[in-house]
Parts: structure tokens; C-alpha cells; sequence
């Protein structure tokens, strides 16, 4: 847990200790006897929640009735949709990486399987003469499983100390601090070196039974051939690979969009070049000067100021009002601001107007209060929740713990995280509460715009550093876990395709040499080069096709599931199947491509000599 | 039909100079069934493979149908030899995995022949052969004597001027190596253009004329 300053609840002021049903602003941690007694206490609080008496407090008819959801702390950081002391994981993260790398690590055993088999064809000498020499079936297999434990022990020692090295870069995409002891740990060390035993049994397994099994004449006097059986076997692994490297591309590049979306959607009000400062207590007494001093300091478009910024705002409120239809209570976000905030922010008004000077006259304290009226400006959302069109919400009174005027209706914008719907907001004039100036710049020079507010801060601020930041910059922190987990996936795909390739130049290696008389034969009978090229390329490229086909409905599946999270989120466009597959095809004919060109160049006479 | 002049092939070994062809001079007409003899290593392959343009030469000219082979480019001279060459090998050389009416169809597809066309032109064939009934079976499944008859209809499938047999009775039996020379001397007197390899004094004399190579030379 971080903080700066813990304090008793105690000491807040009376007015946010105000008992009222609607305003969830607390988050209340219980500390329970009994773990299991957690089912039974929410059972209570909604059972409680439903008494009338509460039920009338909270001023709410039928059926209708509050609910206080309880959660595990342990489970609040991946698991809840609400934060807890720190912005929160998703379990659903760990869980994709997680098959993420089990995914590219059947890429790389699939590349074992098959260029072990293909390359058991050279060795099948070895295989014949060791079975001559009087060893059994179960010493050959034992052999085959052998290398391929001693290679993946290899590959992991050299995979251990790459992750020890490569420390330092994960940091700097998941902006965590690890350290190579995180590695060290028993678990991490334990479950490696069950993998491992699990790989070398499971990518050996295939070559090690057909190679064991081969008959030893056969070998000796024909050479390896392969059945039908194992092409099936061979094809199905391509297919896969190249399955789950289309998959994790597509997958990918919709996240990207998303992300990219997200960077430039137009939030319903202008995010660049706002530098946001802040306030404390003390300048509220000096605010109009200190406001007029920014706003004259040349660069300088618009100045105003709330207690939140407009992108994650998470004030929560009550209202209430009573029209013909009836009473209406909606539970919502409230955001007290300065003048000028919806000029300032560019946002639009669908109806009335922005608060102006005159708005303050109606905030009457004297006389305890008996006079006060708040002004309110609501968003589409709320109007719209109440039954009211924007015109007609001119005028009508609110009830928010103070009663008021609505004087203007702004266009929807986006106070909250993309990933929820735009909810109901209240905008009222309260310039106390102000805890950041928004300051819009027009970006020109903005080095000398922010020397120049520096000096003048400097001078009339001399008990506060100068420390700004921007709007954009804000908003971007709020989708960092998806930029990193977007980044992260970009390589893991970069790496599944490289993966799936190697894998598909080495067995194109070993067919051509496999079809090298064949393509002699069509040589002399006339083929072109590009004939060869194609026939050997035509039969790679059209297991990637196959590929292409599974794949993309599941990544259409998978990544529309993704965006579902996002209740502003783009659509999956067609192109990108399109692009991805048409790029696949390209890189697999370009791997393959090599090979049948070599072969295809060779001269027949070469391949077919007999003698 | 073709001529050879002085035709040289050799291959350099270090720095000795490995003559497989040397002043080779030669004229085939059409119509002639010429065989080639000799004794091991002595160039009767080579020989065949520069006239059949599987194989370059280093010095010489070489005119096919009135055609410099020597100044073609590699696409023309593969479409000259695709049109009127056909090749029968000793090992037969079928393709495994097609079966007996796809290997015959292959060269066709290479020439661009419409599929109905071809359809014809292999149903011929195999009716001519008497191979109808074996049309789907796979060379493995067909005796030596039998993938030699398919060798043969793939070679002439396409209507070649010219026939070239690098000893085409060399794997079989007798009695099959009978019937196929039987077969070439048939086709000669149908107008093909034969020359083959052999190692036969026998099959050598079911041709017109015999040439003797010795060292990459022609013996006279």
C-alpha cells in the first residue's frame, strides 16, 4: 500500500460523514471472523437493504432496493471491476499470456517433431546399422528421447539465462520492477524443469517411435521413405503452427487498433494541450487573481478549474427530481467546476448555457443557507435518464443535497475509463472544491508558454513548486496495462511467426531434397521454373491456407471477446483477416520459395543420373 | 534433323582439363534410328543429354530444325525440346506419387494443352499401349517391363520428332527388353527419330546405324 498520509475518518469534515443511502463514495472494509461466513453476511446486508424503512430512507418504491456488494479483498486487484489501493491487474491477462507462451511453445516442439522426423531420413544408415549391431527397439527409442532431453535441457539453461538478462527490457514494457530472484524462486525453477522433462518426452516422442520402429533391410537397402500417415502427421503440424501464429497476429493487430482508437477517439472535448496544475487549500482565497494572472500570461487560450480532471472522474453523487411523471433519484458522477470549464475543455452544449459570474449570486450563504441555489449543468446521459430533452432540462430543478436550476445540457463526453458506457453526470458550479487549474494553451511555443507561467507562478505562488502535467498524458495512464499488454503481445506474435517459419524452411529444405528426382523428371518434361517453384511451394502454401481458414473464425471469436470489454471499442474489419492472411502467405511462399527455386534451378541431368 | 559440329564438353579437375565430349561431329536425319555405344564412362550419356539440351556444352555448334541450340536462350531451347524431344530413361523415371494416366498426362499440362485435349491425347495413348486397365494404378504397382511402356507413352505423348533412350532396356528382362526394342523399331517406321544408348550389340542392331564412342570420341 502507498500513501502520502493516513488519517481517521474521523477527521474529515461533517459534511462528507453526512449519512445518506445514495452516495457510494467510501469504499468499507470489514475484517470477518469467519472466511466463510462471507455468503451469509451479503445475504444479510441485502436482506437489510430490502427493509422498508431503508427502503424509504433511500427513497425508492416496488421492488426496487440498493445492493452493497461484498468482495475478498485477496480477489479486488485481478479479479473486481472496482479499484482497491491500487489500479488494478485482470486475472484475464495473466491467463492469455500464460497460453500465449504454451502456444509458442507447441510452435517450437512442432518444429522439433518434424525436422526430427525429416531429418531421421539421413540417419537412417545409423538407425540400420545400430539395429545390426544387435540393439533393441526400446535402446533406439531411449536414444532418440535422450537427444531431444539433452537438447531442451540446453535450450532451457540458455532460455534461464536469456530471461536473466532480458529482466532489465520486461521491465521497461510492464513497468515493474523485477529482479532475477523472481527466477530463482522454487516455483519458477521446479515448473521449468517439469516443462522441460515434459518437452523433450513430448517433441522426441514421434521421431523416437518411428525411427525404433523402422525395419532394419528396409532401411539399409531402400533409405527412409515416409508413409502417408506421418505426412498427416507433418501436414497437421504446420497447419497448427501456422494456426497459432495467424491467431496471435490477427489477435494483435485488433488490439492495436483498439489501442490506437482509444489514443485518438474524440472524447467530446479537447484533451491536448491542457496542462493541468494544482491547488491547495490556500490559493482558494487569492483564486479569481491567480486564475486572471494565468489567463493573462501570453500563450495562454483559456483558463478553469475542478476538483477532478475530465477523464477519470470519480466523484459519486445522488440526485434527485420531481416532474409530472414523477419522482426520479438517479445515482451518478458529480463534478463541481469553475466558470469557463466548458469553453475551456471545447466541450458543446446541447442546450442553455455554461455558468456565468452572475450564477455565484444565486450560491446565497448567508442567512444558514435558506437561500442557496445551486446551478447545474447535466450531460445528454442524464437528461435522457430522467425522460427529459435537452431544451426541456433547461430550468428544472435538481436536488442534490441542494437544490438548484439546471442552466445547460453538454453534449455526452467521456468522464470515465472507454471500457464503460458514458453514465449519468451532474457539472455544478463550486469553485471551493477546485483542486487543479486546467490550463489550455495554444501549443505554439508551449516551452516559452510554460517558462512564462512558471515565472508568474513563481512569483505569486512562492509556497508551491511548479509542477504541471498534461491532460493527454493523464489519459494515457489510464490504458496503460493495455498498451503493455499490447506491446507484449506484438512480440509474442512476432515471435510465433519467426518460430513457425524456420520450422517451415527447414522442412522445406528437406522435401525438396526428398523431391529432387521428381523435379528432375518435370524438368526434363518440360516444367518451367515457376511450374517447380509452385508445385513445391503450392503444397506449403495451401496447408497455410487450411491454416488461415481455422484460424481466423477463432481469432475473430477471441478478439470480438476482447473488445467486449470496451464499451467503446472498434469494430473488427475484414481487411485485417485479409491483409494477415495475404502477408503469411507471402512470408511462407518466401520461405518456401528459397528451396524450390534452388531445386527447380538444378540441373535434371544431375538428379537422374543413375549410373 | 540435327547437326553437331565440333562439339567439346569437358569439366575442369584442378588443374587438368576432364574431356567428356571431344570434337564431336555429327548428323542425324529424320527418320534414322541411330544407337550409341561404348564402353563405361566413355560419354555415350553426355551425349545424349547435349542433344536432348538437358546438358550444356563448352565449345561447338549444335543446329536442331535449322536452330542454333548453341545461341538460344534457355526458354526458347526449352521450348524447342518440350515440342519435339521426348526422353525414355533407363530407370524409367516415373513420377511415384501420380498414377499411370497422370504421369502420361504430365507433359501436356507442361505444354499448355486444354484439360479436354488432353484427356483424348492420354486415352489415345493408353488404348495404342494396351495399358487402359492399368490407367490408375501407381508405377510401383506395375512391372518393370509395364512402367517402361508408360515411359514410353509419356515420351510420346506430346508427338516428339525426336526420341532419345538412354538404355531403355537396361533394368528389364530379356523378353520385356524384346518387346520394347520391337516397339522403337515400330515407331521408327512410323517416322520417329530414334537415337538410343545401349550397352546391346543385339538391341544396337535393331537400328540403322551404330556409333561408337571411346574417351568422349567417335570411333570410326
Amino acid at each position: 500500500m502507498k500513501f502520502d498520509l493516513v488519517t481517521q475518518f474521523l477527521n474529515l469534515s461533517n459534511g462528507v460523514k453526512e449519512e445518506t443511502w445514495w452516495n457510494a463514495n467510501w469504499v468499507t472494509y470489514f475484517l470477518l471472523h469467519d472466511k466463510g461466513s462471507l455468503p451469509q453476511l451479503q445475504q444479510q446486508v441485502n436482506d437489510y437493504m430490502k427493509t422498508t424503512a431503508v427502503k424509504e430512507e433511500a427513497r425508492l418504491d416496488g421492488s426496487n432496493y440498493l445492493r452493497y456488494n461484498l468482495e475478498p479483498l485477496t480477489k479486488v486487484h485481478l479479479y473486481s471491476s472496482l479499484a482497491g489501493f491500487e489500479p488494478n491487474g485482470s486475472i484475464r491477462y495473466i491467463y492469455m499470456f500464460l497460453i500465449i507462451a504454451l502456444l509458442i511453445l507447441v510452435i517450437a516442439c512442432a518444429n522439433y517433431t518434424n525436422l526430427a522426423t525429416a531429418q531421421s531420413a539421413g540417419r537412417s544408415g545409423e538407425i540400420g546399422m545400430r539395429k545390426v549391431m544387435g540393439a533393441s527397439k526400446r535402446q533406439v527409442f531411449m536414444q532418440f528421447i535422450g537427444e531431444s532431453t539433452i537438447i531442451t535441457f540446453i535450450a532451457a539453461t540458455l532460455a534461464f539465462l536469456l530471461s536473466v538478462l532480458m529482466i532489465p527490457y520486461f521491465n521497461n514494457i510492464t513497468g515493474r520492477q523485477f529482479t532475477a530472484a523472481v527466477l530463482m524462486q522454487p516455483v519458477p525453477v521446479i515448473s521449468l524443469l517439469v516443462f522441460c522433462v515434459l518437452v523433450s518426452f513430448f517433441a522426441g516422442l514421434y521421431p523416437a517411435l518411428v525411427l525404433s520402429g523402422t525395419q532394419v533391410m528396409g532401411v539399409l537397402k531402400k533409405g527412409f521413405t515416409f508413409t502417408g500417415g506421418n505426412n498427416m502427421l507433418r501436414k497437421s503440424l504446420i497447419v497448427a503452427q501456422f494456426g497459432i501464429s495467424i491467431f496471435l497476429i490477427i489477435y494483435t493487430v485488433v488490439i492495436m487498433q483498439q489501442m490506437h482508437y482509444m489514443q485518438t477517439k474524440h472524447l467530446g472535448y479537447d484533451k491536448d494541450h491542457i496542462v493541468v496544475l494544482p491547488i491547495s487549500g490556500n490559493m482558494l482565497r487569492d483564486f479569481q487573481n491567480l486564475k486572471d494572472a494565468i489567463a493573462a500570461v501570453p500563450g495562454v487560450e483559456g483558463v478553469t478549474a475542478s476538483y477532478e480532471t475530465p477523464e477519470f472522474v470519480e466523484w459519486g453523487d445522488g440526485v434527485s427530481t420531481t416532474d409530472e411523471k414523477g419522482q426520479h433519484n438517479v445515482s451518478l458522477n458529480a463534478m463541481p467546476v469553475d466558470l469557463d470549464f466548458t469553453k475551456t475543455m471545447k466541450m458543446q452544449l446541447t442546450a442553455g448555457r455554461d455558468f456565468q459570474e452572475s450564477d455565484f449570486a444565486m450560491m446565497d450563504t448567508s442567512n444558514n443557507n435558506t437561500n442557496f441555489h445551486q446551478p447545474f449543468i447535466i450531460n445528454e446521459t442524464l437528461a435522457r435518464k430522467i425522460g427529459w430533452a435537452p431544451q426541456e432540462a433547461i430550468g428544472k430543478t435538481l436536488d442534490k443535497g441542494v437544490t438548484g436550476p439546471v442552466v445547460g445540457v453538454v453534449k455526452d463526453f467521456n468522464f470515465s475509463s472507454l471500457h464503460d458506457p458514458i453514465g449519468p453526470l451532474v457539472i455544478f458550479l463550486g469553485r471551493d472544491y477546485s483542486r487543479t487549474f486546467m490550463v489550455r494553451i495554444d501549443g505554439n511555443d508551449m516551452k516559452k508558454t510554460l517558462g512564462q507561467l512558471e515565472m508568474m507562478w513563481k512569483q505569486r505562488v512562492p509556497g508551491r513548486p511548479f509542477s504541471y502535467h498534461f491532460l493527454d498524458d493523464d489519459y494515457n495512464k489510464l490504458y496503460q496495462a493495455e498498451q503493455r499488454s499490447s506491446a507484449l503481445f506484438g512480440i509474442a506474435s512476432g515471435l510465433a511467426i519467426i518460430l513457425a517459419c524456420l520450422g517451415l524452411f527447414g522442412l522445406a529444405a528437406f522435401t525438396t531434397v526428398q523431391r529432387t528426382k521428381e523435379i528432375g523428371i518435370r524438368r526434363v518434361l518440360g516444367a518451367s521454373l515457376g511450374n517447380v517453384t509452385l508445385l513445391i511451394s503450392g503444397n506449403f502454401l495451401r496447408l497455410v491456407g487450411i491454416a488461415i481458414l481455422i484460424a481466423a473464425p477463432l481469432a475473430w471469436w477471441a478478439a470480438n471477446t476482447w473488445l467486449q470489454d470496451f464499451a467503446f471499442r472498434i469494430p473488427v474489419q475484414s481487411y485485417v483477416f485479409i491483409i494477415t492472411a495475404l502477408v503469411t502467405l507471402l512470408i511462407a511462399f518466401c520461405t518456401v520459395g528459397f528451396h524450390s527455386l534452388k531445386a527447380a534451378l538444378s540441373n535434371p541431368v544431375k538428379s537422374l543420373r543413375t549410373e | 534433323m540435327l547437326e553437331l559440329k565440333k562439339i567439346f564438353k569437358w569439366v575442369n579437375n584442378g588443374n587438368n582439363r576432364v574431356f567428356l565430349l571431344k570434337d564431336i561431329n555429327l548428323t542425324v536425319k529424320e527418320g534414322e534410328f541411330i544407337s550409341i555405344m561404348g564402353p563405361s564412362g566413355s560419354g555415350k550419356s553426355t551425349l545424349l543429354n547435349v542433344i536432348g539440351m538437358l546438358d550444356e556444352f563448352d565449345e561447338g555448334e549444335y543446329e536442331f530444325l535449322y536452330e542454333p541450340v548453341h545461341k538460344l536462350k534457355e526458354k526458347q531451347r526449352t521450348g524447342l525440346y518440350k515440342r519435339y524431344i521426348g526422353f525414355v530413361f533407363q530407370a524409367y523415371h516415373l513420377i511415384d506419387e501420380l498414377t499411370v494416366y497422370e504421369n502420361i498426362e504430365t507433359p501436356l499440362i507442361y505444354q499448355d494443352v486444354k484439360a479436354s485435349e488432353r484427356k483424348a491425347m492420354v486415352a489415345d495413348m493408353l488404348d495404342r499401349f494396351n495399358i487402359v486397365g492399368k490407367k490408375d494404378l501407381f508405377p510401383s504397382q506395375l512391372s518393370g517391363g509395364q512402367q517402361q511402356l508408360v515411359g514410353i507413352a509419356r515420351a510420346l505423348i506430346s508427338k516428339p520428332k525426336l526420341l532419345l533412350a538412354d538404355e531403355p532396356t537396361g533394368n528389364l528382362n530379356s523378353k520385356q527388353g524384346e518387346e520394347i526394342m520391337n516397339l522403337f523399331s515400330e515407331l521408327n517406321k512410323e517416322g520417329v527419330t530414334i537415337i538410343q544408348v545401349t550397352h546391346s550389340e543385339k538391341n544396337a542392331s535393331y537400328g540403322s546405324k551404330i556409333i561408337n564412342l571411346l574417351d568422349g570420341r567417335i570411333e570410326l
